[in-house]
């Protein structure tokens, strides 16, 4: 398949209701190539937050049109939604990760919303995906016991640890990453984690 | 283990234990909820109890009283001779007079109790009142009495080696009574005490009842006769000055009017609805607030892909938490002030697993109906509004 994965055309969002409704962003249209590194750039107040919740599925589509993985997402039912937003690794601005949860929890959260597998190679990967990003010793630490840099590490383990246990599906295979279908696992000695 | 009973992170037990003090706030305001309703359930039902307890001392099938008697002891009597006619109806074995009256015991030391006098004959064939048995020679002597070692306002062993041979004699309405037997049933809301005697006795202590008026009749059915058929026979044969019911019948009426239509029973009535509804507030703002408090991250976990289903389950896992752990010691503590309770009012304050159940699973019960309602706004709202 070669259509892009995320196509959106003349989207505009508003904010707030009756005298107060303010616009956000008006009429945008982008496509987003596979495989590519798109960044997005502007000054604050500028809509890209804006812009990339309503290409997250984390927003209502009010105006426009947002093809995600080829679904529209103007209209989408919740369970389109939430389905859609199983096969994105989204990685917040605030980082947001549980502050009950250990790190490794944290990770295993975005394992979870898979399915259930088997618990203890769920474990195993939420700590491979950590060793690998550097915070083989802090597995085990909540998140108010992480620097900011770890915090932000352990958000980046937590969106994109899917695609190790993700099955392949039609278009959804991610360009990005050193990923190996036999083994569903990260790719053996010297590899090097995707570059986010 | 829990990961392994929900096949998922036990979210809601890390969420919970993951603030030791704001647990335990919750925990604390559980306990008191149910507390709360516990009390007022245990004065209701002390209310209950001390209404049906009297009627569950005599051995009859059917009560025959005045159509205008609610209670055994309000009301107009009922004539001796509509025991005589009820004779008459098949599937009557025997009707017995029953006289029942107040009695003012002013002791020594100048504290007073009020018993509650039952009257019959003594030498009836079939002894209706259990404890009367043993007794029933010695109370045809001139005043004597069987007494209520659980009266309120004794102290503690004030009426110990009553026996037939060492009578415990005291005055009331200008007679020396002598108590040959003990009885123990304690007081209720318009007795402190019970006490039981004969009829001849009953009359010459209140000298204004009529041998010929007793308060009530108790019938006996023929054995294997259906009583209820026999109150049908009896509404038919007796006019309808007479009111017929069966024993448990007329118990289960007294209950009724005393907590629906006696201002005792209508407070405490209300006490329990009061003590629900503010149970039902406080626990709805213990889950309301949890829920809001972790809103940001729920909202995380649904832009992650986590469905409405998922939510649910953490709330109930909290809620089913909560409810379990608030109640041990809400039941604790209630059980500590029903004794406490119980010994300041000599009311039988008592705690039953069909009470006890009961609050649990209204708890638990209104724990998830919070819960569940307070996560509603996280279903409407888009997850980037939320974080």
């Amino acid at each position: 398949m070669t259509a892009s994965p995320i196509v959106a055309e003349g989207l505009n969002h508003w904010f707030g209701s009756g005298d107060a409704r303010k616009q956000a962003i008006w009429d945008v249209s982008l496509t987003i190539a596979r495989g590519s590194l798109t960044i997005l750039m502007g000054p604050s107040g500028s809509g890209k937050t804006t812009l990339l919740t309503l290409m997250g599925c984390l927003r209502d589509v009010q105006d426009g049109s947002v093809l995600l993985l080829g679904d529209e997402l103007n209209g989408a039912s919740e369970r389109r939604s939430v389905a859609l937003r199983r096969r994105l690794g989204f990685i917040f601005q605030a980082h947001n990760l549980h502050e009950s949860l250990t790190a490794t929890d944290n990770v295993l959260m975005g394992l979870e919303v898979h399915g259930r597998g088997n618990p203890a190679r769920q474990r195993e990967a939420a700590r491979h995906a950590l060793s690998l990003l550097g915070l083989s010793d802090r597995l085990d630490y909540l998140p108010a016991n992480l620097s900011g840099g770890q915090k932000q590490r352990d958000a980046n383990a937590r969106a994109l640890s899917f695609l190790r246990t993700n099955r392949p599906q039609h278009s959804t295979r991610p360009a990005a990453g050193s990923w190996s279908k036999r083994s569903r696992r990260w790719a053996p000695d010297g590899a090097q984690p995707p570059s986010w | 283990m829990l990961t392994r009973l929900f096949g998922r992170l036990p979210i809601g037990w890390l969420q919970l234990s993951h603030n030791r003090t704001r647990l335990l706030a919750a925990l604390a305001g559980v306990a008191f909820a149910n507390v709360l309703v516990f009390v007022q359930l245990g004065i209701l039902g002390a209310l209950n109890g001390t209404i049906t307890a009297p009627y569950a001392l005599f051995k009859a099938d059917i009560l025959l009283s005045s159509s205008d008697a609610n209670t055994l002891t309000d009301g107009s009597n009922v004539a001796r001779v509509r025991g005589y006619e009820a004779l008459s109806v098949p599937g009557v074995a025997r009707a017995t007079p029953l006289w029942v009256a107040n009695l003012d015991w002013l002791r020594e030391d100048g504290t007073t109790s009020t018993l509650q006098t039952f009257a019959l004959d003594p030498a009836q064939p079939d002894k209706l009142i259990p404890p009367l048995n043993a007794a029933a020679r010695a109370l045809q002597l001139e005043d004597t009495v069987l007494i209520d070692t659980a009266t309120r306002g004794l102290r503690a062993g004030h009426l110990d080696g009553i026996a037939d041979g060492t009578p415990y004699r005291f005055e009331a309405n200008n007679r020396t009574l002598s108590a040959v037997g003990t009885l123990s049933m304690g007081g209720g809301f318009s007795a402190d005490g019970t006490l039981i005697t004969s009829d001849q006795t009953f009359f010459r202590l209140f000298s204004n009842r009529s041998p010929s008026a007793p308060s009530h009749i108790l019938i006996t059915v023929v054995d294997g006769v259906d009583p209820t058929v026999v109150v049908d026979r009896l509404r038919d044969a007796l006019p309808d000055t007479v009111k017929v019911d069966t024993l448990m019948g007329a118990a289960d009426a007294d209950q009724r009017y005393q907590t629906t239509e006696r201002p005792t029973g209508i407070i405490f009535g209300f006490g329990v609805l009061i003590g629900v509804l503010v149970g039902i507030v406080i626990v709805y703002q213990i889950l309301s607030t949890d829920v809001a408090d972790h809103l940001r991250e729920y909202a995380t976990f649904k832009a992650m892909g986590y469905g409405q289903s998922f939510f649910m389950g953490i709330v109930f896992e909290e809620a089913i938490i909560l409810a379990l752990l608030g109640f041990i010691p809400g039941i604790a503590i209630s059980l500590a002030l029903y004794v406490g309770l119980s010994s300041a009012t000599g009311l039988p304050i008592a705690m039953d697993a069909a009470t006890a159940l009961a609050v649990f699973v209204g708890t638990l019960v209104a724990c998830s109906v919070s819960g569940a309602v307070a996560t509603r706004r996280l279903a409407r709202a888009d997850p980037a509004d939320l974080f």
